[in-house]
This record gives C-alpha cells, structure tokens and sequence, in this order.
C-alpha cells in the first residue's frame, strides 16, 4: 500500500473543508462581537477562508507530489518550513490584496491598513499555514508508522502460524504404527473390539490433520481425542496402563489450544508407562479457579529434568507445550512440572475463554 | 532344512500374538518361549540357546540393544520396530536386519531368508565343535560403540586390544569398544583360533600374514590390514606350537 492510495482513502478533505469553514465562521464571530457588522468584513472573512482552503490544497498537491512520505525527517524540512512560507505568502499577498482593494473602495467601513496589519497578517498567516502542516505530517507520519507497525505484527502472526502449525505436531509415528500393528493383532481374538479400535484412530488421525488448522478448540473435543489415545494406549500395554480422566461438565465448552493436553499425556504414557515394567497410572483433570482454567495431567513416576534424561526421550513434548503457550498466551500462561509423592503432575494455567 | 529355533522379545501381548500368527507361515521357524522384558528373555535366551531373536527394540526397563550387549554371544536377530529413524540409523554400518511393524509379511519372508542363508554354514559347523563355554568362531558377538552397532562373527575379528577397562575390537574398518577385560575375553575366546600375544593383545592366527624374529626370541606378527603385534619370548613358545599344528 502506498502512501499516496492512504491519503486518498484518508479522511484528508473532510478535515480541510470542517477545519477552514471553522475558521471562517469563528472571524465572522469574533467580527460581530467586536460589532464589526459590515458586509465588507464577511467578504473578507470569506477571502481569508477560501485563500487559506486553496492555497492550503495547492500546498498539500505539492506534497504529495513530492511522496515525501518514505524520506527522513530531514528531507521533510524545506517543504515544511519553505512551503508553509510560500503557501502563507501567497496567501497573506490574496488577503493584503483584497484588504486594500477594500481600503480603497470603501474607506470608511474597511479595516485599517498599514504597515503593522501586513506584518501581522503575514507573520499570522506564515504560523497558520505552519500549524496545517504540522498538523498534515504528523498525521501523515503517525499512519505511516501505524502502517509499518501493522505489517509488522501481521508478519509476525504469519511466522507464528507457521511454528504453532509445526509445534502443534502430528501424532507420534512410533505411537500410530504400534496402534495398528495391535489393531491388526486384535482382529484374531476380539473383532468387534478391533472395529472400534480402528475407529478411535481414525478420530485421532482426524483431530490431529485438521486441528493444526485451528488456534483453539473446545476442551470437550480435546478430552474426546485423549480418550481415544488412552484407549488405544490400553490395548497396547493391557493391565500396565490405568487412566482417570476428570474434567467438570461446566468446562466442555472452554478453549484451549489445539494438542497440548494430548502431548502432555502422550509424554505421560511415555515415561509413567511405557519405560515402566509394571506399568503406571495416567489421569488428566481440569478445572476453573476464577479467570484461570487450570489442566493436570499426573502420571506415576520420578520427575527427570531433561538434561538427566536420555535424548531420544526429550525432543519436541515439553519443550513444544511451553514455546505454543508463551506464543499464544505471552506471560498469561503458566506451565511448570512438579514431582508429587509418586507422581509427576504438569500443570499449565491459561485465561479461561469459552466458545 | 533344519529347524530354526526362535524366541520373540517384545513387551505387548498382541505384538507377541501377532507375530507368531505371521510366523504360521514358516513351519521351518519353531517359537521355543517369548519374553516381555529384557531380564526375562536373557534367562529364556541362555537356557534355549535359540537360533533366532525377534527383538523389539523398545522396551521398558532395558531396551534390545541392551540386552544384547548383556549376552556373551549373540543368536541371529531380526529387530523389530514400530517406527525408529534414530534405531534404524544405527543398522545401516552392518547386516543387522530388521522388520517394521505392522510387518510385511514378504518382508519378513525376506529376512527369514537372509537370516538362513547366513547361517547355513555357521550352524552346522558350530553344532560339530561345540566346546563347553568357548564361543565357536562362527558365533557373533554384539558390539555397540556410541550411535553405531554391529553383529560381528567372532572370526571375523582380527585383533582385541586393551583400552583400560574396556577392549579395542578390531575388525573389517571399525575399532570400537566393548566394556569387557582382555582376560573375561580370553576365558570365552576359542584357543585355536585367538591367541594372548602380549599383555595388551588377543589376536586371530587366522589373520596373521606374515611372523617375523624379533628381538631376545620374540616374535613379531603382522596381521591383514597392517597392524603389527609384538608377541613376547614367553608367548612365542606357545605360538610356534600353535601354529606348527
């Protein structure tokens, strides 16, 4: 977008006509409060506006002529200063002109005309015109700067996009492939289970393709989704895995961000089952306290900082959920790991919104 | 053909089931026991002696790499995995094979396959001269050296070197380490075929290519690939009958 296509789309003549005829009637005002009722003083009055209206739009041409809108400040300077002076001459020159055709017209009821009303009228006038201009760049620089502001912050939600789409992540491969090598298992001993197995991953496989699409999903849907995961987990590891989910009816409909509690139960299952022998438990649960809606998702284990911990086992989960909260949230959002008793409990705070 | 004799390692039942469903294919493959953790499937694996491991590579508590390491020698193995770009990285350097689930069943007709034409030879062989504790030159041993691993046939080793605790082994191009003292390997190791040159080193006699005398009655060998081993007076004896056989 140029300057040139915003000024044109700016609100530029609304404020030249209401500004000059504002002028123009407060002359007119201030002459009959003075008592000054004659008519040559309208016709000056209205001299004094419609020069100060032309000579102003005469002025604004040449600016814009010059597109001195992506210049620096200096470069601004000559046809700050210098213009307003030409404009304010040429100006003061229509109103001196008509004053003294007045003076000499009407004697009588003109104004006085001497030395003092021309300095004053140009030294006034130069100041008037200065002040239009100020007015017009500083405007002009003020949606300049909002401008580059905007594009800048569009740029950045762009490149945001971008990283939440990848941070939201896909479904862990090493999950899926063992998912349908037991789905194909099950189909010997149980096929109606089997069935339903495939079904949940097909959900799953949905939610996770089309969620990337979204910034926030209700936390029913992504409840449902965890269940489907825990489920298909549960097949795999039988009686080694437990889960609990527990999420107050009244929350079905908050928002939060599309995957997060599925990486954290995935991370769940990874380190409080699966690298377990017997097993473990899982539970996820969510709640509102006040403004905040508060997730937990606790699996049963011995909390490992990551640097403790093995390479393979710590990529992208944790590291992903608290880069997508810090993007999305800023420091609204709170995400922090605590060992308790027996279990390792995450817990991300962030504002509560519903649909 | 003989029968070959396997045991399938892997953590989840309906993996287990699975497999041994596809299996079903193969009459020749006998399934001697399956395990679900790595401690349980070292008892099954020393007390079976298998021809075969079907090993997932993924397990709680000790994953497959782990557990061969912990064998002194290793049956063949078919890895198997659900989706493991790091694991499978590590089996480009050699001939470990392995099957990606849910397998294929031409696939794993594939490396059955692979798996018979490698050990042809080496099982009938080794059923001849099975010496009790002494590893026959043809049975592998697992060697892991940071991200990379092999399955090395025993013959197939040049030289073992001292490195502290660990040992140097030299084969083909690689020297990578194992955690095991020169004297733990030399208890294992088949006399005819691996002979203490020195304190500091085992070497093959079948890779010997040329002795020479040295001094004050050693003896110097040079092994293929170049390296030379100085074996000494007291050892030289014992090298000359050997090699006089």
């Amino acid at each position: 977008m140029t300057a040139a296509e915003n000024e044109n789309r700016g609100p530029f003549w609304a404020f030249q006509i209401t500004g000059w005829s504002l002028l123009f009637l407060a002359t007119i005002a201030v002459n009959l409060l003075r008592g000054k009722t004659e008519w040559i003083t309208l016709f000056l009055a209205l001299v004094m506006a419609g020069g100060g209206f032309g000579m102003t739009s005469l002025y604004r041409a040449y600016i814009k002529r010059g597109n001195f809108s992506a210049s620096s400040l200096r470069s601004v300077l000559f046809p700050l200063f210098g213009g307003a002076l030409i404009t304010s001459l040429l100006w003061s020159a229509m109103m001196l002109g008509s004053q003294y055709l007045a003076h000499l017209a009407l004697p009588e009821s003109a104004p006085v005309f001497d030395r003092a009303v021309l300095w004053l009228t140009a030294i006034n006038n130069y100041f008037v015109v200065l002040i239009w201009a100020i007015i017009y760049f500083a405007w002009h620089y003020f949606r300049l700067a909002q401008t580059a502001r905007l594009d800048r912050y569009k740029g950045e939600m762009a490149v945001r996009d971008a990283q939440l789409n990848t941070l939201k992540g896909q479904i862990n491969p090493h999950f899926m492939f063992n998912a349908l090598n037991n789905i194909r298992a099950l189909m010997l001993e149980d096929v109606p289970r089997s069935r339903e197995a495939l079904l949940k991953l097909s959900e799953l496989l949905r939610y996770s393709m089309t969620m990337t699409e979204k910034r926030e999903v209700a936390l029913r849907e992504e409840i449902n989704v965890v269940n489907d995961f825990l489920v298909l987990n549960k097949i795999q590891y039988e009686s080694r895995l437990n889960y609990r989910i527990e999420v107050d009816e009244a929350l079905q409909k908050a928002v939060i961000p599309p995957m997060i509690i599925q990486i954290l139960v995935e991370n769940s299952v990874k380190h409080g089952v699966s690298a377990r022998p017997d097993g473990g438990e899982v539970s996820v649960s969510a709640e509102r306290i006040s403004d905040r809606l508060c997730i937990e998702v606790s699996n049963s284990g011995t909390w490992l900082s990551p640097s403790n911990d093995n390479r393979d086992n710590n990529g992208i989960g944790l590291p992903n959920v608290r880069r997508r909260l810090r993007l999305l949230y800023g420091d609204a959002a709170n995400f922090h790991i605590r060992q308790e008793g027996e279990n390792v409990i995450a817990r991300i705070e962030i504002p509560y919104h519903h649909e | 053909m003989n029968n070959i004799t396997a045991i399938i390692v892997e953590d989840s039942r309906l993996a287990r089931l699975e497999l041994r469903t596809m299996l079903e294919a193969h009459p020749e493959v006998e399934i001697v026991a399956e395990a679900d953790n790595a401690d349980t499937a070292k008892e099954l694996i020393e007390a079976h002696d298998p021809d075969l491991l079907f090993l997932d590579i993924h397990m709680p508590g000790k994953d497959g790499f782990q557990l061969l390491e912990e064998l002194e020698s290793v049956p063949g193995v078919i890895f198997t995995t659900a989706y493991d770009e790091y694991a499978i990285k590590s089996f480009e350097y050699n001939a470990l094979d392995y099957i990606l689930k849910p397998v294929n069943p031409d696939r794993l007709a594939g490396a059955l396959e692979r798996f018979i034409k490698q050990n042809e030879a080496a099982q009938t062989q080794a059923a001849a001269a099975h010496q009790e504790g002494v590893l026959h030159p043809d049975k592998r041993v697992f060697v892991k050296d940071g991200e990379k691993c092999w399955l090395v046939r025993l013959g197939d080793i040049r030289m073992f070197e001292v490195y502290g605790n660990y040992s140097r082994v030299y084969f083909e191009g690689f020297k990578p380490l194992i955690l095991r003292s020169l004297n733990q390997l030399e208890e294992r190791l088949p006399e005819d075929v691996f002979f203490r040159a020195n304190r500091q080193q085992i070497i093959n006699v079948n890779h010997v290519e040329k002795v020479d005398t040295w001094f004050n009655g050693r003896l110097k060998a040079t092994l293929h690939g170049g390296a030379e081993v100085e074996i000494s007076r007291r050892q030289a004896v014992k090298f000359k009958d050997l090699l006089s056989l």
